[in-house]
């Protein structure tokens, strides 16, 4: 099955790269053609030493042109099997031909852009790009540059044919691309590690008391979810013009979703005990169900984790059941101290009986 | 700073040899560019995503170049070559040389 589904993948693929590939090295030999009798105007000459009668000062100034051209799966499969027979390889000279046309051609425009219409010295570097271990394909770059001579004033001071240095833009490297000298990524690290700081803390406070306060009825996680994203969002909305790179921006944003989740939830809980009233004792009746019935219509049914459901389900139905409940501007906190301590108490008498003696 | 192919430029006389200045920078690939390329290769033609990357590594490779001339009190760089060679997989070096010249 698994080699049926490889050799479908390969024959599309072969069949993409003939029809397409097709398509494309026509286009890209007609367009090559156009620009190249739009530029036959500008000569080049291969030969190391110039045209040395040409009069008055000159300003050499460098111009170069590069191509990277790629072949497609049919061609390469085509070859493949000329390998076996030996010979030239019409498919990669085709390749190495087309991007070799297509660097002269970027850098006679580039030597009518700068006023010439000689080029001299022109040289030609090829490289391969793609990784033959990796299984790529061929992919082959053509670099061709040359001198081109303008003719300048004989004032030294003249400098407009010097070259300028390549802004940082057109390297394509900025200094803030490193997260680490980002000061956007910094305070956005610093925050989630704070927050997560701050959620260890609260978790280890929480064990230390005996007060145990609890969401009644289970917190909120769906909108505390919600709440973090939307929050993550907005924030990477405002700041979408800092040059922060789009991996890092997602994998901060994915660090910042759980930890503000939590945070929330501690700080959810502490908001509601800040706002809460007293303690008091409410009564409730266990259910067939495993829930707790309240006997003051005004407080809701309880339903508790149904991870100690096994110990509700020893206690006889229509028990009675007191918890201590306040209540704050988010709802109802129990205190779940007590309530631990009996499921504690009921897993420390069954694991005996399980382990055996 | 005058950079030129050339061994000698007409009618401009060197007064100083400063010696050979070369610069050069390494690229590889970026992961999700890679990708998109590999998509390409199905089809063949030109890959524009990579074209910019060498190109823009030629840029900083001639700019490193210019700077050491500059620090050595040049004016010009003769004869400058570019060579380019393939480090590992999916990265590579570009280097930028030729001969700083004072021409006066």
């Amino acid at each position: 099955m698994e080699l049926l589904i490889k050799l479908f993948i390969f024959v599309v693929l072969i069949l993409v790269g003939y029809f397409r590939g097709m398509r494309n090295r026509r286009l890209h030999v007609e367009a090559l053609t156009g620009e190249e009798r739009e530029l036959r105007d500008i000569l080049i000459f291969a030969a190391r030493t110039p045209d040395l009668t040409i009069p008055g000062p000159h300003d050499p100034v460098l111009v170069c042109g590069n191509a990277v051209i790629g072949s497609d799966h049919f061609r390469i499969f085509l070859s493949s099997l000329r390998k076996f027979v030996g010979g030239n390889q019409p498919v990669y000279e085709e390749l190495t031909n087309r991007a070799r046309r297509q660097a002269i051609v970027r850098m006679k425009a580039a030597a009518r852009s700068a006023g010439a219409r000689m080029v001299f010295n022109v040289r030609y570097e090829t490289t391969q790009i793609a990784n033959n271990r990796q299984g790529e394909l061929a992919q082959v770059e053509v670099l061709a540059y040359g001198t081109v001579l303008i003719p300048t004033s004989a004032d030294a001071s003249d400098r407009r044919h010097h070259y300028v240095p390549a802004s940082e833009r057109d390297i394509g490297e900025t200094p803030a691309y490193e997260t680490f000298k980002n000061p956007h990524g910094m305070i956005s690290l610093g925050l989630i590690l704070a927050l997560a700081i701050y959620v260890v803390f609260e978790s280890l406070a929480a064990h230390g008391s005996d007060l145990l306060v609890r969401y009644l009825n289970g917190a909120p996680w769906t909108a505390f979810c919600i709440l973090s994203t939307v929050v993550a969002l907005v924030t990477g909305w405002t700041f979408r013009h800092t040059r922060l790179p789009w991996s890092d921006r997602i994998i901060i944003g994915l660090l910042f979703i759980p930890v503000m989740t939590f945070s929330l939830y501690f700080l959810g809980m502490r908001l509601d005990s800040a706002t809460a009233g007293d303690w008091r004792d409410a009564h409730f009746t266990l259910q067939n169900d495993l829930s707790l019935k309240p006997i003051d219509p005004a407080l809701p049914v309880v339903r508790l984790d149904s991870v100690n459901d096994d110990y509700w389900q020893a206690q006889p139905k229509g028990m009675n059941v007191t918890l201590r409940l306040r209540h704050g501007w988010l709802g109802y906190q129990y205190d779940a101290g007590p309530i631990a301590a009996k499921y504690r108490a009921f897993k420390a008498r069954q694991s005996p009986r399980v382990g055996g003696s | 700073m005058l950079l030129s192919n050339l061994e000698l430029i007409p009618n401009r006389t060197i007064a100083e040899h400063l010696g050979v200045v070369q610069g050069s920078t390494v690229r590889s690939k970026h992961v999700g560019r890679d990708i998109m390329s590999s998509l390409k290769n199905v089809v063949g033609g030109e890959l524009k995503a990579y074209t910019e990357l060498m190109n823009e590594a030629r840029l900083q490779a001639t700019n490193r170049m210019v700077e050491q001339a500059e620090q050595l009190g040049a004016n010009a760089i003769l004869n400058v070559r570019y060579v380019t060679t393939a480090i590992t997989a999916g990265a590579a070096e570009i280097l930028a040389y030729g001969t700083a010249v004072v021409l006066e």
